[in-house]
């Protein structure tokens, strides 16, 4: 038999020689990440849902979390997460989009000022801009908290080693000035205007522009931030575009993956992590989703971190680190299988 | 004088420890004493005491207690019980609140909730918006109302357990929650007592104690208005009338007035326990006049600041 480009590629380029089609524990998709995190790095993070397990298990396993937006001194832990404190480094809510990430950081230093202010939900008012970490007293309240949280953002840019940032999704609704909203006016606070509020599916190109954008952003104001891209493995709850909403989710993970491979090809310190790939792999037989075919189990999430911790952490042993996840290590163990909770502002979306 | 003070009162404060464990045959545990079991927790119909008004509470009954001693109403009966002892299940409700019959129940549980959140100032000083108290100090952390009141909620919580046990074992029988007083203004009468009540307070560290920074009067006001709204609005919810401090009690800015501190930082004085008294009796009035109006709002008089 003649030599060929594929003859004596290693295991890990084949799918039937590559690790994980038997035995699912054994997949591990990540070849040489480009570098290594250490314990005393402080690790920021954000985007969609699913980065808050990723920050969980890293701080559960001794990891140096960044939260710069702490919660006030009179807050249990529980009510602190109960208001969004220390989910992601700022109290920012989720950030779907390349986009909502771009204009965070411009408005953070004063580059971009939106014309929205705060959005009425009943008596109580929201940030149309994260409005699923709770409710305000007033538009002033608003816009004092709000200070206070870009205020966050700032020090998390000026002061992160490392950035892992989970896109989310393409779709997004944008006000007349460009401002992007985490969700669609009027699904948690604000009224729906089809003359000022426009709907928009970001592209490729769109998408890399934006994540290039934030990325420069950063570096201008921390020339050493290194970054870590994931793209959420969870499925779009609706779709605005009259499609079913499983052709608009495989499009909008493309796009989103499509865009973290150009910008960490072209970035020596920027690396995609692929817990995209391990939690949708046809390995899993559909094990890593739950009975709503959406939520992800802690089984995904903890293989998840297992390769992550492995590879950028130096933590090898997949049984070991196993071990660690909070899951593994306390009263939680028991329900390793059933769905995690994440806090997710597109799970409004399900209210009829 | 046919007023009951409280069993509980009688039974644990007249009485030593190691008697208490003799007479309930109750054994010590390593951390404290184990509360006494009452041998029978069932309680016969025919010994249930008809009262008119029960006035159930903790610390801030003290008050009420005191100024009944000095001019005792038959028509009021304080059930005082720790704050620890105050009953949350229904099996301890039984116990207590089984030997009475009351044709009124006014509930004094809790209370110094605005107190343990910011009754001193914790690492990081706070300010939050209020539509009561107005202006804010920037130069503070500024929070949420939503999360100062999510704050005071979860130390409430063991308070609002008590009031919904009340309220479920006399389920027909009027009832409202009359408010816990308001702050002192005078950050030095509350350092001059503060020990007492910091080391009853798991919030308050002993470093805070030994270097007590008095939190703002205007931010405790702001914390206590707060309270008084959630109260309020809980009483709602569970079918009962609120009743507000009474107002000659206040100062021109709705502290409590300096005739009625007590060598205490939290509590009031027995001239406050009288006023208290007062306003027990007003309810009491408006709840009988209720009763021989179709219409229950008309019956809201002015003198007793109570909204259902």
């Amino acid at each position: 038999m003649t030599a060929h480009p594929y003859s004596d590629i290693a295991d890990y380029r084949h799918w039937r020689r590559a690790p994980g089609v038997e035995d699912l524990s054994a997949l591990d998709p990540v070849v040489a990440p480009k570098f290594m995190i250490r314990q005393e790095d402080r690790i920021a993070s954000g985007g969609s849902c699913f980065a808050q397990h990723i920050m969980r298990h890293l701080v559960a396993n001794g990891f140096n979390a960044l939260v710069t937006e702490r919660a006030p001194a009179i807050f249990t832990s529980e009510l602190a997460e109960q208001f969004h404190y220390g989910i992601f480094s700022t109290r920012s809510g989720n950030l779907y989009t390349a986009r909502q990430l771009n204009q965070l950081i411009a408005r953070a230093y004063g580059e971009f000022s939106p014309k929205a202010v705060a959005w009425r939900r009943g008596e109580a008012f929201v940030d149309p801009f994260r409005p699923g970490i709770g409710e305000f007293c007033s538009e002033n309240e608003v816009v004092l908290l709000r200070e206070a949280h870009l205020r966050a953002v700032r020090e998390m840019v000026e002061t992160l080693d490392v950035f892992i940032f989970t896109l989310g999704l393409t779709e997004a609704w944008l006000d007349e000035d460009g401002a992007v909203f985490p969700l669609a006016p009027g699904v948690a606070g604000g009224v729906y205007d089809q003359d000022r509020h426009r709907f928009r599916n970001f592209t490729v190109a769109e998408t890399v522009a934006d994540l290039g954008e934030a990325i420069a952003a950063i570096r201008s104001r921390n020339s050493g931030a290194r970054f870590i891209l994931t793209v959420s493995p969870v499925p779009l709850m609706a779709t605005a575009l009259d499609r079913h909403v499983l052709v608009s989710t495989t499009h909008s993970k493309a796009v989103l993956r499509a865009a973290a491979q150009d910008i960490a090809d072209a970035d020596p310190l920027v690396d995609y992590f692929p817990s995209f790939e391990i939690i949708t792999a046809p390995q899993t037989r559909g094990a890593y989703y739950g009975p709503d075919a959406r939520a992800v189990t802690e089984a995904g999430v903890r293989h998840v971190i297992r390769v992550f911790l492995k590879h950028y952490g130096g933590l090898a042993d997949l049984e070991t680190l196993a071990e660690r996840s909070p899951a593994a290590t306390d009263a939680d163990a028991a329900l390793a299988d059933q769905i995690i909770n994440a806090i997710c502002d597109e799970e409004m979306l399900d209210a009829r | 004088m046919k007023r009951i003070f409280s069993v509980l009162k009688r039974a644990w404060r007249k009485t030593s420890g190691k008697a208490r464990r003799e007479r309930h045959g109750t054994k010590r545990r390593a951390g404290g004493l184990t509360p006494p079991q009452p041998k029978s927790p069932v309680v016969r119909p025919d010994r249930r005491t008809k009262v008119s008004v029960l006035v159930v509470g903790a610390s801030h009954t003290n008050a009420v207690e005191l100024a009944l001693q000095e001019a005792p109403d038959a028509g009021i009966t304080v059930c005082h019980a720790s704050g620890a002892r105050i009953p949350r299940s229904a099996e301890q409700a039984h116990r207590l609140y089984g030997r009475f019959d009351p044709e009124i129940v006014v509930l004094m549980i809790g209370g110094n909730h605005h107190h343990a959140v910011g009754l001193l100032e914790g690492p990081e000083p706070f300010d939050f918006e209020s539509d009561e108290v107005p202006g804010i100090d920037l130069s503070r952390r500024i929070i949420g109302r939503e999360e100062a009141r999510a704050a005071l909620l979860a130390n409430a919580q063991r308070a609002m357990s008590g009031i919904v046990t009340a309220r479920s074992h006399f389920p027909d029988v009027p009832m409202a929650y009359l408010a816990s007083p308001p702050p002192v203004s005078n950050s030095e009468h509350i350092v001059k007592y503060l020990r007492k009540f910091g080391k009853n307070t798991p919030t308050i560290s002993e470093e805070m104690l030994r270097n007590p920074k008095i939190t703002p009067a205007k931010i405790r006001l702001k914390l206590y208005r707060l309270q008084l709204q959630i109260f309020k609005d809980f009483s709602s919810e569970k079918g009962m009338d609120f009743i507000f401090p009474p107002e000659a009690a206040l100062d021109h800015d709705g502290f409590l007035a300096w005739q009625y501190r007590k060598n205490d930082p939290t509590h009031a004085n027995v001239r406050y326990g009288h006023l208290v008294l007062d306003t027990i009796r007003e309810y009491a009035a408006l709840v009988r006049s209720r009763r021989d109006m179709p219409d229950r709002k008309a019956a809201v008089g002015k003198a007793v600041a109570l909204e259902s």
